[in-house]
């Protein structure tokens, strides 16, 4: 007996042959891109026309030159870039053997990645010479292009000129860097003998008045001078990655309170006023204590460099949720809108006469910024306009829990230190060998120099 | 009279179905790389299924430039295709893609009269 086909049977043959009927109706009426169509070697794409457009598009505008080769590497096909890397028009070139590109002493490894490429992937570096001779250095990739019976070759062409020229100016940017900490450490080394020679003069030149003066204006000038060295170190340092923090827990108080003595002389410079506002309890953070205070003294001695005579400088901590805020605000000349948002970067100093009478390198903000962002906070600049004054704000994590203790640092009392020691001071600069030795033999101890091992 | 073998999986989706009315839709979609057809042919039925079928798909690109062989065993003899995998009976529409309408009744989402189902 035969079985009858029932209702979901008849269903689905139906919806089939509509499936079929529309498959048709949309090839004829050209909605489609492309069909596939089973080939000796597996299935091919037929690309109806307009699909191909894009990619047409694509290869005659991008950067890199695309070439089509057949098996004995003439070339079929080249796009603009191509054609303009070999300085001939396109016409020239279609028909012409690829090889001839090349200086002779390059083909044969052409030859040779021209072979293995029927068969896989290959990639190399070469030259072209063109029309007028000059050489071209290239990276080629070669891939197997299979087009019915023949194999073509398609070609990838990237022009390393760029690449190189992006070499040499980093090779050129690291000899800058190399150089400038060479600089710096060489440039410190007089500043030593240099700085024990005029605490020497410190200690004897109370006796006659003209002496004195002499001695602090070189005192204060070699102070200067050590501080812009140390900028330019720091700044190289951070620049190669090598400077180190030595974190510790410390009291934030302590660090405003040495920063601010050591801008003192600054400050009274200027003839300013500063005031110091903080809270009752500590703040500890973790920190390194000498970095924080470079922090604080760049932004104070910026305060007061950048205030005419007589103005305000208002320095204040306070907590702000889990963080501590140290802002220092002044009345000076301010940041001009349009600066505020490269102030931090290197180099960059705001216009003007105070700027250029007062010196500086236009390094200590960006220090300041990178000793920030390497304590985990930010530092942010605001300021009305010019005239206006200006005021930094150093946002700093408090410190949760323990961390290193402190170290005890010896307090600096301003009276000449004292101890007595059987001292041996090699150097091999006889200067500061010599300086040091007679600065210690002034303290009370005795001492015996060697200039080497 | 021969009963008829009734697939268990299919019986399986449907008493899924049934109970929850929220099959699970698995597409594949056919396109020849960046034509404009191909473009518009995916953001349209990705408008669909997010639209229809929010939570419950899954949408497959697959160019058949890059992938012929995938081609070839899913019986794609143009582009662009839509598959419906999931639920069963498995569905094919080939061509214009931006007939929403179209695209709903081909993939069992609206009947003849554009009703949901």
């Amino acid at each position: 007996m035969m079985a009858e086909p029932n209702q979901r049977e008849m269903e689905e043959l139906r919806r089939r042959l509509e499936e079929a009927e529309e498959t048709l109706r949309a090839i004829r009426s050209g909605e489609v891109d492309a069909l596939v169509v089973a080939g000796t070697e597996g299935e091919r794409v037929y690309t109806l026309h307009g699909a191909e457009q894009p990619y047409r598009i694509l290869i005659e505008s991008m950067q890199q030159g695309a070439v089509t080769l057949d098996g004995e590497g003439a070339i079929l096909y080249c796009n603009r870039s191509f054609a303009d890397m070999v300085k001939r028009s396109h016409e020239k070139v279609i028909g012409t053997a690829f090889a001839e590109f090349l200086p002779s002493s390059q083909r044969p490894s052409l030859a040779a990645m021209l072979n293995q490429s029927r068969t896989c992937s290959c990639e190399g570096e070469f030259q072209f010479q063109a029309a007028d001779g000059t050489f071209l250095p290239v990276y080629l990739v070669l891939n197997p292009l299979p087009l019915g019976d023949s194999v073509s070759i398609c070609v990838v062409v990237t022009d390393l000129r760029e690449q190189k020229k992006q070499q040499d100016l980093q090779e050129a940017s690291q000899r800058k860097e190399q150089f400038l900490a060479t600089l710096a450490h060489e440039l410190r080394n007089p500043l030593a003998p240099v700085r024990n020679a005029v605490q020497i003069l410190c200690m004897k030149a109370p006796a006659f008045p003209e002496l004195q003066w002499a001695t602090e204006i070189i005192e204060r000038q070699v102070q200067q001078m050590t501080r812009l060295i140390d900028d330019l170190l720091n700044v190289s340092r951070i620049s190669r990655n090598k400077l180190e923090l030595r974190k510790e827990r410390v009291d934030l108080l302590r660090v405003v309170q040495h920063a601010v003595e050591t801008s003192q002389p600054f400050i009274e410079e200027g003839g300013h006023e500063l005031k110091v506002l903080h809270p009752s309890t500590p703040i500890f953070l973790n920190a390194d204590p000498t970095r924080l205070e470079q922090v604080l003294l760049n932004l104070l001695n910026n305060a007061a460099k950048y205030t005419e005579q007589g103005g305000c400088i208002l320095l204040t901590t306070e907590r702000q949720g889990s963080d501590v805020v140290v802002s220092v605000k002044d009345t000076g000349i301010g940041i001009p809108p349009e600066k505020l948002s490269t102030i931090f970067e290197m180099f960059s100093q705001v216009e003007g006469a105070m700027s250029r009478s007062k010196g500086g390198l236009g390094i200590g903000l960006y220090l300041v910024k990178r000793l920030v962002e390497m304590h985990d906070g930010t530092v942010a600049a605001h300021s009305e306009g010019p005239g206006k004054g200006c005021e930094f704000s150093v946002h700093l994590p408090i410190l949760v829990e323990q961390a290193v203790p402190p170290t005890t640092g010896a307090e600096q009392d301003g009276r000449t230190p004292r101890s007595s020691f059987r001292i041996l001071v090699v150097d091999d600069n006889k200067d500061n060998a010599s300086s040091l030795a007679m600065l210690l033999t002034i303290m009370g101890n005795t001492v015996r120099k060697a200039y080497d091992g | 009279m021969r009963k008829k073998q009734v697939s268990s999986t299919e019986a399986f989706e449907r008493l899924v179905a049934a109970t929850s009315g929220q099959e699970k839709y698995l597409l594949r979609l056919y396109v020849t790389g960046m034509t404009p057809r191909s473009t518009s042919a995916i953001a349209q039925i990705k408008a669909i299924c997010q639209e229809h079928l929010e939570g419950r798909y899954e949408l497959e690109v697959i160019d058949i430039y890059q992938h012929p062989t995938l081609a070839k065993d899913e019986q794609i003899i143009a582009a662009p295709t839509l598959i419906k995998k999931l639920p069963l009976p498995l569905r094919r529409l080939v061509g214009d893609l931006s007939n929403k309408q179209r695209v709903l009744l081909g993939l069992d989402l609206r009947d003849v009269q554009g009703r949901p189902k």
